[in-house]
């Protein structure tokens, strides 16, 4: 563990982007060629404790910012992904194998998550009622939370951070995203466009690593709440991990669907549709091909 | 995991095996590729295991992706596979495998299905093909999973629906998309309040 992580790699605190001095992790290459692509961070305390510390200090201007305000950046955020839709989908394929169809396909479900959280001035309204006693009124609001980790995995190297980032910035909170070590490259991609938004700096903040960085998120008592995408038995520790720290955890974990062919189903769809959903090499969590 | 109800066993061994077969496999930037690579070595080497190990457990490989020499040799590849006739009670039932390989189990009824599908530890998503509304309705309501298709291969929800998850798949209460994330990422206040001067309270 003396090598250090690849150069290439860093992290987002603030606003500025900082070479890792993490301890050296995997060694990642380009699947379907066996190119070497780098070296992941290992990760350590030190670095998510700046990362969380930088969207600790930016929380209190940004949910001060109007929510209307808030989604113009996500507006512009769609046009910077639309824009680059065949630069991310070859850097997905890249480094994670996918063919570039499904590149392109999990980014498009990527991006309507960034259009639905473009809803958010009406998605984010409370609800009140007037004279719940005589003269007395109730009304609830809703607030963001502060600092909120998310955690996501190599087999969706956008669509899975795009699951949680829209919403959680375009309700008033600021984030620290730790994609997998397996995928660095696309996910500092989008970092890059998200500050092409103009979006203040510290909003968003990139950390790279492994599990040392898993568990200094998990413990970080700024770290209000923790989105997670991965394998059952992680899952279950980052959740119990988590949530013994006090936080809202959310985790979802693996698969293994079923399909089920009744002997009246149309044999000809049903063969091809089944082929075609079977027909993702990683047969991920989404996928029923396992 | 596929499960052949009765007849469709039949039509849908040789259906699939040589849909399959017909896949073309390589680097994903090729755009005549339909189909990549699993992620590292490691995982490729698992992979095979565990096509191994399906077959020890009683499966048949009618179509196997082992030992393929695909892209040159360079990569982590492997072909499309399909084990027929897995045993409802082998391991791999229970194994996510990460990998091209679809195994197929057969059950003598609709409910037979839904009892193999509820041993799972899993409960992601589970999908029915059939032309009976009665026997689509069955499942959807018996299931024990977070997404469900009906005539669809991969139900993942759209972005304003929650993609849920069941068991296994998914601790916690809120899901990821949609009003679900928006539920996780805010926090209630509730504010109650009186401006009269006048005192209104009566018992």
């Amino acid at each position: 563990m003396t090598a250090i992580a690849s150069p290439s790699i860093h992290n987002l605190i603030g606003g500025k982007w900082i070479t890792s001095t993490s301890p050296a992790g995997i060694e990642l290459c380009n699947p379907a060629t066996g190119e070497p692509l780098g070296q992941s961070p290992a990760g350590f305390a030190a670095e998510v404790d700046a990362a969380v510390q930088a969207a600790h200090a930016a929380f209190s201007s940004w949910r001060a910012v109007p929510v209307a305000d808030r989604i113009q950046y996500l507006f512009r955020l769609k046009a910077l992904l639309e824009e680059h839709l065949e630069e991310l989908a070859r850097l997905i394929t890249i480094e994670n194998g996918k063919t570039l169809a499904e590149s392109k396909g999990e980014l498009r479900r990527g991006i309507e998550n960034v259009e639905v959280a473009c809803g958010m001035p009406v998605l984010m309204q409370g609800y009140s009622l007037e004279d719940v006693a005589p003269g007395i009124d109730e009304i609830m609001i809703r607030q963001p939370l502060g600092v909120c980790a998310l955690i996501t995995p190599f087999n969706f190297p956008l669509m899975i951070p795009l699951w949680f980032l829209p919403y959680a910035i375009a309700t008033g909170n600021t984030v620290v995203l730790k994609p997998s070590d397996r995928v660095p490259f696309s996910a500092a991609r989008l970092v890059e466009l998200i500050q092409e938004t103009g979006l203040p700096d510290g909003v968003v903040n990139l950390v790279n690593g492994g599990k040392p960085a898993v568990d200094a998120l998990l413990d970080h008592p700024l770290v209000r709440a923790v989105s997670f995408v991965g394998s059952t038995p992680v899952a279950r520790y980052v959740y119990s991990r988590g949530s013994a720290s006090g936080k809202r955890v959310q985790c979802q974990g693996g698969a293994k669907n079923h399909v089920v062919i009744l002997p009246d189903a149309d044999p000809e769809t049903t063969t091809r549709i089944i082929a075609d959903s079977a027909s993702d090499a990683q047969a991920s969590a989404v996928s029923q091909s396992a | 995991v596929t499960v052949t109800v009765g007849e469709a066993r039949h039509w849908f061994r040789d259906a699939i095996s040589s849909t399959a077969a017909s896949i073309k496999v390589g680097d994903g930037l090729d755009r005549s590729t339909e189909m990549g690579p699993v992620i590292t070595h490691a995982s490729q080497e698992r992979v095979a295991s565990l096509i191994g190990q399906g077959a020890e457990q009683g499966a048949q490989p009618i179509l196997d992706g082992r030992g393929k020499n695909i892209n040159g040799g360079a990569g982590s590849f492997l072909g499309p596979t399909v084990l027929d006739g897995l045993p409802p009670t082998s391991p791999l039932m229970e194994t996510e495998i990460f990998g091209p390989v679809l195994s197929v189990v057969h059950a003598d009824s609709i409910e037979h299905a839904i009892a193999i599908i509820e041993r799972s530890a899993f409960g992601n998503a589970s999908s029915i093909f059939t032309s009976s509304g009665a026997s689509a309705r069955l499942l959807r309501n018996a299931v024990s999973t977070g997404n469900v298709g009906i005539n669809i291969g991969v139900p993942a929800p759209m972005a304003w629906f929650p993609f849920s998850g069941w068991k296994g798949s998914f601790f916690g209460v809120m899901h990821a998309q949609g009003r679900d994330a928006v539920e996780f990422f805010t926090d209630k206040k509730v504010i109650v309040e009186r401006w009269p001067k006048e005192w209104s309270r009566k018992f």
